[in-house]
């Protein structure tokens, strides 16, 4: 077994005395700033406090005045530990996903992904006048083992939740609605290991060639696969209602952890983006907008890809 | 003071580079060891010496890092994962060491996702214990096994056949 010397010499990279000694400067000067703004502190606190509370009376006055009777509260509340989140799509019974989990439902169960979720969905929200429309459920399993569920609505401009049980409905970012179809459509929790895409012969969705005419192209590199899989897991796709060209392609996703679970989509590689959509069979579906970094990994691909 | 001056003296170099291979990016690099050692500094009375001065100003280097990282959305995941240079294509990046083959190495971690390249910087360039870097990167110590092990073996792949790389550091 051969000892890779070369390791520690990564402990220390080229770095001047000057450029040392510089940093050392600063953190010298930034951790004496307190006791000169201790100093000062006694002059500026009367006329910081004065500011402050005028600010906060226009703010109050403003908010009184233009106030439309919206409350503001949290659904999460910032911080909470999430041990993972279970999406499903297609059921509006109420305490589905309480009740039991089926082979559809998703577990997102990435500490990165749950961070981007409490980050989109915790703190405070308006409570909004709304009839709620859900077909979309997530529930939030903390580490102490208590579950939450979550109805949502996706809108285009705007994302609707309520809390399983409770009255409130609460008005969110578009974002969070784009995040959790993103994730739902592209099961990011699991690894791809096949990406095969065909192009399609004509406008009609029904058909497209799959044999002797233009052969199928298929992705196992695991450089591509692992590149794919981080932009369909960490990129945020926008939701769009584009239609996509003639010159599209059907693609296919396997999964490791699904046997035949294939996942079927349009994908069209444009001259700045590419678009790929859920609606394969002219059915319900979202279409998502990958920016130029999707685009050079399709441009590579069809590159090497062709003869 | 004297003794933080001491402690930045031998460990500043340290905690640059693991930061320098996190960011990708010189100035940033420089500019992060500072928040590093100043938030050290402010929270030394916490340091219970439970573990190595080295792993606890990684650690605070970590948080500062991605901390920085996470409120340049929307670049957030991107950076993370890549590195912030990849912003600009624009950007190469100066040798930061002078041994050829340390550099050619440098090169194929930076090219690693991100979970490889920490676990691979944390264990093998810094040898922390698995416990220690469990700890650094909030994971259980079976994941920093088994990343490390799919770390080291896209390294091979990467390398081809001519170099031999396998976690022989076992603790």
């Amino acid at each position: 077994m051969k000892t890779n010397l070369k390791w520690t010499k990564l402990r220390r990279f080229n770095r001047s005395e000057e450029a040392k000694e510089e940093t050392f400067q600063k953190i010298q000067n930034r951790l004496r700033e307190p006791n000169t703004s201790s100093r000062k502190k006694s002059f500026w606190q009367p006329v910081v406090t004065i500011v402050a509370l005028c600010i906060l009376v226009i703010l109050v006055t403003s908010e009184f005045l233009n106030s439309d009777g919206s409350q503001k509260r949290a659904f999460l509340e910032e911080g909470t530990p999430i041990d993972h989140l279970a999406l499903e799509r297609g059921t509006d019974e109420q305490e589905w996903l309480l009740e039991r989990y089926t082979d559809e439902t998703l577990e997102i169960r990435h500490q990165e992904q749950i961070d981007e979720f409490t980050e989109l969905a915790a703190g405070e929200h308006s409570i909004v006048d709304h009839d709620i429309d859900s077909d979309f459920q997530v529930l939030i399993t903390k580490t102490n083992e208590e579950k939450n569920l979550l109805n949502f609505e996706f809108q285009r401009e705007v994302t609707y939740v309520s809390v399983s049980g409770e009255s409130e409905v609460y008005q969110l970012s578009h974002e969070v609605g784009d995040r959790l179809l993103s994730w739902y459509s592209f099961w990011p929790s699991m690894t791809i290991t096949e990406v095969e895409f065909s192009p399609f012969e004509g406008d009609d969705q029904s058909t497209w060639v799959e044999g002797e005419e233009e052969e199928s192209i298929i992705i196992e590199d695991e450089e591509w696969l692992e590149r794919f899989q981080d932009l369909v897991e960490k990129d945020l796709p926008e939701r769009v209602d584009e239609r996509l060209s003639r010159e599209r392609f059907f693609m296919s996703l396997g999964y490791q952890e699904r046997d035949g679970g294939n996942l079927s989509f349009n994908l069209d590689i444009r001259e700045d983006d590419v678009l790929i959509s859920t609606d394969v069979n002219q059915q319900r579906g979202e279409t998502f907008r990958y920016d130029s970094e999707m685009k050079e990994l399709f441009d590579e691909i069809l590159e090497a890809s062709t003869p | 003071m004297e003794d933080f001056e001491r402690v930045y003296r031998t460990e500043s170099d340290r905690i640059y580079s693991y930061i320098r291979m996190l960011v990708k990016d010189e100035t940033l690099a420089e500019d992060l060891t500072q928040d590093t050692f100043v938030k050290a500094f402010q929270g030394q009375s916490h340091f219970r010496h439970e573990s190595q001065t080295t792993t606890w100003l990684i650690r605070i280097a970590r948080n500062v890092t991605i901390d920085y990282l996470r409120k340049r959305k929307p670049f957030l995941l991107f950076s993370l994962e890549t590195g912030i240079h990849l912003e600009s294509k624009e950007h190469v990046e100066r040798s930061v060491v002078a041994d050829e083959e340390a550099q050619e190495l440098y090169k194929k971690i930076s090219k690693l996702k991100r979970s490889y390249r920490e676990v691979v910087m944390l264990r093998k360039i810094h040898e922390l214990s698995i416990a220690e870097t469990a700890d650094t990167l909030e994971w259980s110590e079976a994941k920093v096994k088994m990343t490390l092990k799919r770390a080291l073996e896209k390294l091979q792949v990467n390398y081809g056949s001519e170099e031999v790389f396998q976690d022989e550091n076992k603790s």
